[in-house]
């Protein structure tokens, strides 16, 4: 592997921020260091011990951070939002943000004939119901009834990409 | 209207990709009088689950890779790559996830956007 020898002067200043950073540059000559010299470079910009990370990870961060300072970081709304994103997927309480489109409104009954029956799944607000029980995707819910797998929306001809049925 | 009785329409439309895949939209007019399209599910899903995996290493909660996905019970290079998108462009992320501007690529191909510099990114991952 080459070593790049080139320090450029950004250890040295992090007040020089506005003035015109060569980012480019910047990024460029992190590609060409050596994961010890990346780890150097996070101590020097970040002020701790580079975490034990991976040197494409080391790379991307220190490269955000970079132009985080040229550039400005994620506004407060953004950051907000991601939050709010976050703990809703965390929480697997999936909903309010991460409404899938395919999904019709709460209530809604899904009728499909299979098996020589006519079979009907309730929409709740998170998740479906099936012969009183319940289910957190259509998909489980169509298993039950078909005992194969399917895709959910598909079966119900609620998919966008399937063409209409 | 020319002598012959060919009546000719034009549609103004416009064919953008989504999610990897081509897809019609209508003209800019009639979009607006329609519900947003919205962004597409997974791709929120995945940036909420990473910005949760970088929230938590940077408060020390985990401090490696391999323990984020011990712990959720993925494969490392799944958490690695996914993990990647909390380093999207600032601007990136407010469009994909503030104004739910569909993502012209693939989830996958997403990922790897964040190691662009930033000019780039809104060009790769809109258009």
């Amino acid at each position: 592997m080459r070593k790049n020898t080139r320090k450029s002067g950004v250890n040295a200043a992090p007040a020089c921020q506005a003035a015109g950073i060569d980012v480019l540059a910047e990024l460029t000559a992190l590609r060409a260091m050596t994961v010890p010299e990346l780890q150097e470079k996070w101590q020097a910009i970040f002020g701790e011990r580079a975490p034990n990370a991976s040197r494409g990870n080391l790379e991307l961060r220190l490269g955000y951070r970079i132009q985080e300072l040229a550039h400005g970081g994620l506004r407060r709304e953004t950051r907000r939002t991601l939050d709010a994103l976050a703990d809703e997927v965390t929480s697997g309480k999936l909903g309010g943000m991460v409404a899938d489109p395919r999904k019709p409104a709460p209530g809604t009954k899904l009728v499909r004939e299979w098996g020589g029956e006519e079979h009907m799944v309730t929409v709740l607000a998170d998740g479906f119901e099936w012969q009183g029980r319940r289910f957190k995707s259509l998909s489980v819910a169509v298993r039950a009834i078909t005992g194969a797998h399917w895709n959910g929306w598909r079966f119900f001809g609620l998919d966008q990409t399937g063409g209409a049925r | 209207m020319p002598e012959n009785d060919t009546i000719r329409v034009h549609i103004p439309l416009t064919v953008r990709k989504r999610g990897g895949r081509p897809r019609i939209l209508p003209p800019k007019d009639i979009e607006r009088s329609a519900p947003p399209a919205g962004q597409d599910p997974r791709v929120l899903r995945a940036i909420g689950r990473a910005w949760a995996w970088r929230k938590r290493m940077e408060r020390g909660e985990v401090t490696t890779i391999a323990d984020l996905a011990a712990e959720e019970g993925l494969s490392d290079r799944y958490v690695s790559r996914l993990l990647r998108l909390a380093w999207l462009a600032p601007h990136v992320l407010e469009r994909l996830v503030v104004r739910r501007e569909p993502c012209a690529i693939s989830l996958y191909d997403l990922c790897f956007v964040a190691s662009l510099p930033w000019e780039e990114q809104p060009g790769r991952v809109f258009d």
